[in-house]
């Protein structure tokens, strides 16, 4: 997969987890650009992801991740 | 070695010198914090012994709070030229007098030490912390003997009050006066404290007819140490045990106290003679002082300015007439005792207010103002329901009935209103009320300062009561 | 040894002095010999050391062996890891945990036992035992077991240097209270050498002082108050109860973010800074807030060890899935959300103490506060519309800090008392009428004289003015920006009040100054 097809993929899951059907992700990313995004969405938001592609997150590169571009790193890590 | 070393170098070393700096003023603000914060001025207690020239005082005064009480070096030295220092605090215990004249000892050499032997018949190394303190706290911080002081008495866990007083004191920022920021001591009497409280007393009339009793452990090691320590520096020693009167109201516990205090005294007589020492037994010999029980002592104990001027006459005659003039000069005329020469005017203005404000009889009140009070220039303003007078330097400015006066005296505008409830005011300010009895305001310098304030009255009972409007303190 | 004692003060300078001539792995072996030489001057020393060695010891060997990153059957490192997450875990309940599970066990299995004399059968509970603690095994449990589930979930690899994973367990700041660390946040600190820094030695001993100054001039002040009123409450009622859970506030923060000064301080002073446990919480806004500010490590450590595994887990996964099946996407994914919630407040509050009263006060009651403050978001913003309320302004900014004061006092009242009962009589209590403390004198008759109530209430408002400036900008900085003479008088004044005004020393008496006869 590339990164841009990661992308595609990571909006609609984005999209679903928080009920909004605007949102568009980057590299930079943050919790603080979108609104419920807080701790106590994120595992749902991980879970949402690990669907999506199909990979699990070990629990470091749950809490370890800073921002999207980080997690879509760690997502094509794990597709190969 | 390349600029960015050098840098880092030069960096390194400023920081290390401002952090000394930082350090050495830290540790300035710190003494001088830990000297206002000290309890100093209570019990008219001074350090300010160790302030003077080594070898300036030939006769220190020891021992515990009657010893305080009762001499007067400033009286000493006018009298008789001799040069003393009263250095007797509050249940001060011979384990306590031991180090204290260990160090006056090893840093003055005096020639004479008068102890007084009252505590003698206890058996405790310290009453108290407080009083501890009375005695450590006056000693150089530094010194050896105040070191082997605190680990004798104190157990480790509790040292720290005394190694760092500023632990125990900074809690007296609540109580800071003025005084403390002072350097040195304002009112120095010598380390007399001066009472003009007077309660007549009842003799106990029982005879001592017991033999003696031996001193307790404490007592004993100590006496014997501080003997020993007279005579190896050729120090000459006076025991002095002062008299006790009994109390009319304790009575029965007092009997017993008297005949335990008599006891001693009578063991006292057998050591001091068995060591070459002297031992004046006013106790047993009230012949001695001949103090009028009435007048002379604030509760039988503790001897008042009656009883310490006779205390303090009798000593300085006996120092006099038993101690070579060569060990124990007249030093009056010799410049470097000016000082005291200085002090002793102070003194006077001293004697006469610490008399005034403890004095608790009218009688009494104006005999003080007659006789302390010749040759200052005192204002008093004395008011009844009945009667007004005013006088300044002895001297009847006026003398009035029962009417309202308004009156200029010593730069001070006096409206005084006799009546149910007499008032006077000084310059618009209340400065004494009272519904019943006489007031006495009294100011030094000519109406300058004002020295006391004091209603004299009777109770429902008939007995004589007095109500000053500063406290002690003041 | 205590924080707060003379003896610590100089026991870092001589520590911080030698450190810094020391090269290479010699300052590391100073630092852990010092640590030892600290926990050897504990309570219950020989005790603590054991203990802490141990887990440290079967934390860095478990660590090793279920090290993701290196070969090894994955059923033989989760065996190794889940044996010794169940020791560590083992002792800090056997230690700390003994009386409630003592309790635990009278319950489920009450043991009869003859009263003596009467002859008759009595239900009476096996006794309490009293076995002292080592110092911070709440803490260091906690610290040690992050590291190895780091490692065994392949944060990072495990570390080799049997050294740094000491230095990570006995570090001595961080032993008392914490704060709880994470290894990948000090390894690099271990791993070279501290050099000589005499900035952020300064900044480290001046934050030692403000630490000193908020114990003993604020925290110990209060505890006089507060424990006159909590210690007779039904006495002290009404308004004075609200006033001692209040000021009881005060006293837990100061005391606690001043013990955090103090060991932040000292170990800046040693080049190794440690993470935060506060961040000005009196100014939260909400519940939630709070818990982001106000002990900090505490929170990140059970939100990423406790509430992250357990959201992820395939139990509450499939519970989120048939919620969601049966009520819809969004009210069925906050059934999951809120279990693990719930379990996670029951953890911190039983970690504050193996009792109801901890488990209410520092657990259910903020849990049940966040979860209304997020369901009836809705409603308040609509009640607000309809009242015209502008929420962005000053003033609402002060009565949300002011309601989160109140809502976390609430919990505080349980953490006070003795007992939920206790706690619960408080509350009768403070329902009463008693408006005694508006008076002069029941202010003064509470144990502090109107002089000292005089240099509290001063002192609180210095810690506000301080903590104002700390929430816009670091303070560090801003004072290190000053002139040299403002530098030392704040430095100085700080130290002086500090020694003048402290609750400290012997127990002076002014009256036992006082003639005393003889």
């Amino acid at each position: 997969m590339s990164r841009d097809e990661v992308y595609e993929v990571l909006d609609e899951v984005f999209q679903d987890v928080f009920d909004d059907d605007s949102i568009m992700v980057h590299d930079d990313t943050t919790a603080d650009d979108i609104e419920d995004w807080d701790s106590l969405e994120h595992i749902n938001l991980i879970v949402a992801v690990e669907k999506a592609f199909k990979i699990k997150f070990s629990l470091g590169e749950t809490t370890g991740m800073k921002n999207v571009g980080e997690m879509v790193d760690t997502i094509l890590k794990k597709l190969g | 070695m390349d600029s960015k070393d050098s840098n880092s170098v030069k960096h390194i070393l400023f920081a290390l010198i401002r952090t000394a700096l930082f350090i050495a003023l830290a540790a300035l603000i710190f003494v001088l914090l830990s000297h206002v914060m000290k309890n100093k001025d209570d019990e008219e207690l001074t350090g300010a012994y160790f302030d003077y020239p080594k070898g300036t005082f030939d006769v220190v005064f020891l021992g515990p709070s009657v010893m305080h009480y009762g001499v007067y070096p400033l009286e000493l030295w006018e009298n008789y030229g001799i040069a003393s220092y009263n250095m007797s605090s509050a249940n001060q215990t011979v384990p306590e007098t031991y180090y204290l004249l260990k160090e006056i000892i090893e840093r003055d050499h005096p020639k004479l030490i008068v102890y007084d032997t009252t505590i003698f018949k206890e058996d405790f190394k310290i009453q108290n912390y407080a009083n501890l303190h009375f005695v450590a706290d006056r000693m150089p911080y530094f010194s050896e003997n105040r070191k082997a002081m605190i680990e004798d008495m104190i157990p480790e866990e509790d040292r720290e009050e005394f190694e760092i007083p500023m632990t125990l004191y900074h809690q007296r920022w609540k109580n800071l006066k003025a005084e403390d920021f002072r350097k040195g001591y304002t009112e120095d009497t010598f380390g007399a404290k001066i009472i003009g409280e007077s309660n007549p007393v009842e003799l106990v009339s029982e005879t001592p007819t017991d033999p003696f009793t031996e001193l307790n452990d404490v007592p004993s090691t100590y006496v014997g140490m501080i003997m020993d320590l007279c005579k190896e520096t050729g120090t000459n020693l006076l025991f002095t045990t002062f008299p006790i009167a009994g109390t009319s109201d304790n009575a029965s516990i007092h009997t017993e106290e008297y005949q335990t205090s008599v006891r001693t005294a009578l063991f006292v007589d057998i050591i001091a003679q068995f060591h070459g020492f002297t031992h004046i037994n006013f106790l047993c010999h009230p012949e001695y002082l001949n103090l009028d029980t009435q007048r002379d002592t604030r509760d039988g104990h503790h001897l008042n300015v009656l009883g310490g001027e006779k205390m303090t006459a009798f000593l300085g005659a006996y120092i006099r007439n038993n101690y070579d003039a060569e060990l124990i000069p007249d030093r009056r005329g010799d410049q470097s005792y000016a000082f005291m020469d200085k002090a002793l005017g102070k003194y006077k203005e001293v004697k006469l207010r610490r008399s005034l404000i403890t004095c608790n009889r009218q009688a009494l009140y104006e005999e003080f103002l007659a006789r302390l009070g010749a040759g200052q220039d005192l204002l008093v303003v004395k008011a009844s329901a009945n009667e007004v007078s005013i006088s300044r330097g002895g001297e009847v400015l006026y003398a009035g009935g029962a009417e309202p006066v308004t009156i200029s005296a010593g730069g001070k505008q006096f409206e005084i209103t006799p009546g149910e409830t007499t008032t006077v005011k000084a310059d618009g300010a209340l400065v004494s009320q009272n519904r019943a009895g006489t007031q006495f305001i009294v100011y030094k310098d000519g109406g300058k300062k004002l020295s006391d304030s004091v209603c004299f009255g009777v109770n429902e009972s008939g007995a004589e009561i007095s109500r000053h409007m500063f406290n002690e303190d003041y | 040894m205590g924080l707060v004692t003379l003896e610590f003060i100089e026991f870092c300078i001589v520590v911080t002095a030698v450190y810094y001539f020391l090269p290479g792995i010699l300052q590391n072996l100073w630092l852990l010999g010092v640590s030892v030489y600290y926990i050897l001057q504990s309570e219950a020393p020989v005790r603590t050391l054991i203990f802490l060695g141990g887990v440290t010891v079967i934390v860095y060997l478990a660590g090793l062996a279920a090290d993701q990153s290196r070969e090894g059957r994955s059923t033989l490192k989760k065996a190794v890891f889940l044996a010794a997450l169940l020791a560590c875990l083992g002792f800090l309940l056997y230690f700390k945990y003994q009386n409630f599970l003592i309790d635990v066990l009278n319950l489920v299995s009450p043991v009869k036992s003859a009263a003596a004399g009467t002859g008759a059968a009595v239900v009476s509970g096996r006794p309490h035992v009293s076995i002292a603690a080592p110092l911070g095994i709440s803490f260091y449990t906690l610290q040690l077991l992050g590291y190895l589930i780091d490692v065994y979930t392949g944060k990072y690899q495990a570390e080799r240097n049997p050294l740094k994973i000491a230095l990570f367990g006995l570090y001595f700041p961080q032993l008392t209270s914490g704060p709880i660390n994470r290894y990948n946040d000090l390894e690099p600190y271990f791993a070279a050498r501290r050099k000589f820094d005499p900035e952020g030695i300064a900044a480290g001993a001046l934050r030692f002082v403000w630490g000193l100054f908020k114990k003993l001039v604020i925290s110990e002040r209060a505890a006089v108050l507060v424990n006159t009123i909590f210690g007779a409450y039904e006495y002290y009622n009404g308004l004075y109860i609200l006033f001692g859970v209040s000021l009881f506030a005060v006293q837990l923060y100061t005391d606690f973010s001043g013990c955090m000064d103090i060991v932040m301080g000292a170990s800046k002073m040693l080049g190794i800074p440690m993470a935060e446990n506060f961040d000005t919480p009196v100014f939260s806004q909400s519940v939630t807030e709070f818990w982001r500010r106000w002990h900090i490590t505490l929170g990140t450590w059970f939100k990423d060890y406790v509430m992250y595994p357990l959201q992820k887990s395939n139990l509450l996964q499939a519970i989120g899935d048939k919620s969601k099946k049966a009520f819809g996407k969004k009210k069925g994914k906050k059934v999951p959300l809120y279990l693990a919630m719930l379990i996670l407040w029951l953890g911190v509050g039983f970690w504050h103490g193996g009792a109801i009263k901890y488990v209410i006060g520092s657990g259910v009651l903020h849990f049940t506060y966040i979860v209304i403050g997020r369901e009836c978001k809705p409603l308040f913003d609509k009640i607000a519309a309809l009242l015209h309320i502008d929420t962005e302004t000053a003033g609402f900014r002060l009565f949300r800090r002011v309601r989160t004061f109140f809502l976390v006092c609430s919990g505080f009242m349980f953490f006070r008392a003795d007992s939920v009962r206790m706690a619960l009589g408080m509350y009768r209590s403070l329902f009463s009428w008693n408006a005694g403390i508006l008076t002069l004198s029941g202010l003064t008759g509470l144990g502090l004289d109107l002089q000292d109530i005089f240099v509290l209430v001063l002192a609180i408002i210095l810690l506000l003015f301080v903590e104002n400036i700390q929430q816009k900008t670091d303070i560090t900085k801003a004072i290190a920006a000053q002139n040299l003479p403002a530098r030392w008088m704040i430095c100085l004044g700080l130290v002086f009040a500090t020694m003048i005004f402290g609750m400290y020393g012997a127990n002076y008496d002014a009256a036992s100054f006082i003639y005393a006869n003889f």
